[in-house]
Parts: structure tokens; sequence; C-alpha cells
């Protein structure tokens, strides 16, 4: 792997403290987490289910999930479409806080959560009061237009935020060049010098995803990102049993949800069998 | 969905007071031990015999007039679904000092039966400023996210004087008509200062028809009189343990406070 750049010769052109390399949260060198997408919540569109159907149905996937040796969940409410923009009502806090506890308390795993889209703040509040362990932030640094409309960094405001509140131990996961997403306005900045702005930002990880859902990240991108910071860079859409073998030196966790799905869709239910497949996938890669 | 005026003819709702949360100036305790201090007053109040519960964000002084921020939102959603998982009683938020929003969402997310409203129609001059009610918004909220929940609205809230020369008749009237509200509260100067009984003879006088609670200082002594004219009482401060505010719910305390009850009917 080529030489890290994001600092100079002297090492102080950001003053950066130097990370360790993985994750505290995890045991596991390269973790895998398992998404876990809420179903829509009070006052969506699609919402459909009681909060109290919605908490079982989470529980049942963490266990599954749990049952299944994945090494940490996520909480995401994907069916809440069409995103609002940088915030959420009190309705998707409180839901969504409720669900969190429930899985923390069931899988025992490490958990974190993201609230879309971009309400980043609420997810701080809701890991901070549900002992999640980890936020996973869009728009952390630089500005991108997303389907919501622009989204601009948050991180200033938002580590101000958990400072505040007093959840420091609260880890932020950072997209750079985020799937679902036109990056244009940011042409000229490299998706390398977008990591290395997250850990100047006091991110605590980067993920780096493809251009959707479900779709696989660059190897290309994934190289130059680990060029350009210490932090750990996790894959965070399209990395199946299938392709593992292609990231899995090169990325130092895996962020997976439509792999374990039925149909391998993000909307279906979580298949076991799709779980176990993986991890047993992943334990091979780990072992050669 | 329980409506918990068909379950009791007299309720007793229990005041569930938070410490304070994170986020709030004098917030001290970790999350688990503000869990833990709720769901002991909760157990506390189901074993005295009270009937339901309201779940306040009472430590986060000074209250903000507005919304409250994620932080109180989440932090009460944690404490009521914990609460929700150690007791049988119906459950209810008030999200002080009037974010009747986040109480809804509360009750959506957490179970809850209804809300109480410090000002849901006309204007108060509280400690936090002008709070003015805004009944077409709660109610449309209430609609999209929590359509069963009740509202139990304050008239002339304590802590609290009315914005011009409205009269107690007046304000409960239209609140209970044109803010649509589920039930109407009386209440004393201040947390912990008994309503005067001419001002329940007023509401009750005013909205015949009307459900309408003692929204502060009832006690032991005072439960009867009050309930002659009212259709329950919530209450907090004199049931803590020595009757000091800042000390757990006590037990015994419920318990002689319901027998009271009781002997009314």
């Amino acid at each position: 792997m080529d030489e890290y750049v994001g600092l100079d010769s002297s090492g102080s052109r950001l003053n950066l403290p130097l990370m360790p390399g993985p994750n505290p949260l995890f045991k596991n060198p390269k973790p895998v987490i398992a998404m876990i997408h809420v179903g829509a919540l009070p006052g969506t569109p699609a919402s459909r289910l009681t909060l109290a159907q919605i908490e079982a149905q989470a529980v049942h996937e963490a266990k599954i999930y749990r049952d299944s040796g994945v090494h940490g969940i996520m909480l995401e409410n994907m069916h809440d479409t069409p995103y609002l923009r940088g915030h959420v009502g009190p309705e998707i806090v409180a839901s969504m806080a409720l669900v969190s506890r429930a899985v923390k308390n069931i899988s025992g795993l490490p958990c974190g959560i993201q609230i879309l889209a971009g309400a980043n703040t609420e997810a701080i509040a809701v890991a901070h009061a549900a002992g999640l362990d980890f936020i996973r932030a869009e728009g952390f640094a630089f500005a991108h237009v997303a389907d919501e409309g622009i989204i601009e960094s948050s991180a200033a405001e938002l580590l101000r935020y958990r400072r505040l509140i007093g959840a420091e131990r609260v880890q932020v996961w950072a997209d750079v060049k985020k799937k679902h997403s036109a990056h244009a306005i940011t042409a000229d900045v490299g998706i390398g010098e977008t990591a290395h702005a997250v850990e100047f930002m006091r991110g605590d990880l980067v993920i780096v995803t493809g251009a959707v859902t479900g779709d696989a990240p660059q190897k290309a991108d994934v190289l130059e990102v680990k060029k350009y910071t210490h932090l750990p860079v996790y894959l965070g859409s399209g990395v199946t049993a299938k392709n593992l073998r292609q990231f899995f030196e090169v990325a130092d966790g895996f962020i997976i949800g439509s792999e374990f799905k039925t149909g391998g869709h993000w909307s279906g239910a979580v298949d076991p069998k799709r779980v176990e497949n993986f991890i047993t996938a992943h334990t091979r890669q780990a072992k050669s | 969905m329980k409506n918990i005026f068909q379950s009791h003819s007299k309720v007793f709702f229990g005041v569930v007071h938070l410490k304070p949360l994170p986020g709030a100036p004098r917030h001290r305790l970790a999350m688990a031990d503000i869990v833990k201090a709720a769901v002991t007053d909760a157990v506390a109040y189901e074993r005295g015999g009270a009937h339901a519960l309201i779940i306040e964000n009472f430590g986060d002084v000074p209250f903000t007039k507005g919304s409250v921020a994620p932080e109180t939102l989440a932090a009460m959603a944690a404490a009521g679904c914990a609460v929700r998982a150690a007791v049988k009683l119906s459950i209810g938020y008030n999200v002080l000092r009037n974010d009747a929003r986040a109480a809804l969402a509360l009750c959506a997310a957490c179970g809850g039966d209804f809300i109480r409203v410090n000002v849901l129609s006309g204007a108060m001059i509280t400690d936090q400023g002008i709070i003015e009610g805004d009944a077409y918004n709660v109610l449309r909220e209430r609609a999209r996210v929590a359509p069963a929940v009740q509202i139990f609205a304050d008239v002339h809230v304590k802590h609290a004087v009315p914005l011009g020369d409205w009269s107690l008749a007046d304000a409960a009237t239209d609140t209970l008509e044109r803010g649509l509200a589920d039930a109407l509260i009386v209440s004393g100067v201040g947390t912990g200062k008994a309503a005067d009984i001419s001002d329940v003879e007023c509401v009750r006088q005013a909205c015949p028809a009307a459900k309408i609670l003692l929204g502060s200082g009832v006690n032991v002594g005072n439960a009867q009189e009050f309930l002659r004219l009212a259709d329950g009482v919530i209450v907090g401060s004199s049931l803590k343990r020595d009757g000091k505010l800042a000390n757990p719910v006590d037990a015994r305390r419920v318990a002689a406070l319901a027998r009271a009850m009781t002997q009314t009917r």
C-alpha cells in the first residue's frame, strides 16, 4: 500500500493526533456491521405498522444478526422516503430512540444509527440516550447535492453538540463522496482529500460507497482514501459474499445491508442463510 | 389505546419527574441512572395504587417555551420505554414547557395514551416569556402521528398569568370547545400549590360535561374536597418521601392518597 500522504514530512501540517489503527469498538480486526432498515415511522408517507410492530421486527432482525456472528449493528430509518433534509421531527427521534434501545439491549453488540437524511444531530441525541456507540453521518465534510437537495458540512455543529450533551463516547462515521449524490460542486476535490478533511474535522471513521445502495465501491477509491487518512476505512455499500475477496485486504470493515436481505435488495427481510453465508466468507478471508 | 376515564371514575395520575436530562444545565446523572430513577418512581406509583403516569422533564429548568432539543426527546423516549416495560399503568407525557408536538411524538413512539399541554389555547405570560396556544397545529400533528392520544390542557396554567383579561370560565370554555381539549386541568399558582376550590367550581360551572383534573397541590387532606367537582388528580410533589421534591416517590404516600380518593365515592 502507498505511503500515507495526509501529513507533510514533518507531520505538522494539520497537527493531527496519530490515530490507532483498528476501531477500539470491535475485537474483530475487520468487523461486519449489519443494517437494520427500520420500518416506515409514524407520520411518514409509507407508515403502516405500529411502533410496537416496528420494534418487534427490528428486534427479530437483531437476534438473527447476533446469532449469525456479525460484529455490530446499525439502524437506519430507510423506509421514511422521501427524506427530510438535515432535520427530522420529534416523532422520528422518539421512535428511533425506542427501537435503538431495544436492538442494543437484545444484541449486546456495538450498535450505531443513521437518521436520514443528514439528521446527524438527532442521531447523536438518540445514540446517547439509547446507549449506542456510533452514528453514520452524511455531509460531515464538504458538501454535495443529494436527492433531498444540497447537504452541507455538519461537522462543526455536530461535534460541538456532541460535547454539549456529553456524548463524546459516540463515534462519528463519515461518508465521503456519498452514494445517491452528485459531487460536481466538489469536482476539484478528490475522494482522498475529502477523507483527509474528515480526519482533520475530527471524524472517527471514513465510509466509502458505490454509486447507490447495493452498488460496490471502486477499489481505486478505497485505496486512495487509505492513502489520505489514518482513520479506519469501512465500505458502506455493495459488498457481497462474492466480491468480499477483492475488498478484504484494502478495507477495515464492512457495513452490510442489501446482501443480507432476501433477493439482495435492501427492502427485503433479513435472510439468516445469506447472513451466515457472508460470515462464512468473511471468516475464510480472515484466515487466508 | 385506553380511555383512562372509562376505566376509573376518579383518575389518579402520578407524575414521574425526570432528573435533569442530557444537555440541561443541571444534568449530572448518567442516562442509565436517570432511567433507573424514573422506573423506581413509576413502580412506586403502581405499587401504591395510582392509575396512570405522566412523565415530565421536570429537572430541565430553565425550560424553553418552544421545541425541546433532540437530546431531551431521545432521553425522554429512553426513560419512557423503560417505564412502559416496568409497569402496566397507562402512560402520558408532558414536555415542558409547552412542546405538545414532542409529547405526541413520545406517545407515538412509546405507546402513550395522553399528553398534558400547559398552553393549548389563548396566551399566557410565563416564566419563559409569552407562550401562545397553538391548538391548530397540535391537533393536526395528533392526527398525523398519534390520533388516539388524548390532550389534557391546562386552563390558566401555574407559573403564569393570562395575557389580557380572560376570565377563567371563558378560557376553560374556549380550551374545550375551540381548542378541542379532551380534559381541562386546573392548578394553583405553582408546583405543589393547591388550586382555589372556587376556581374549580368556576370551571365546572362553565363546562359541566368536561373532564376536569386538578393539576397541582393535591394531597391526602384536600383530595376529597376537589374530587366532588373534578374527575381526577395529577400529583407528584406531595408523594415524594418526606414531601421533598428531590426525593423518590413514596409508595406509602401514594397508597394513602389512593385511599383518600376512594373514600369520596
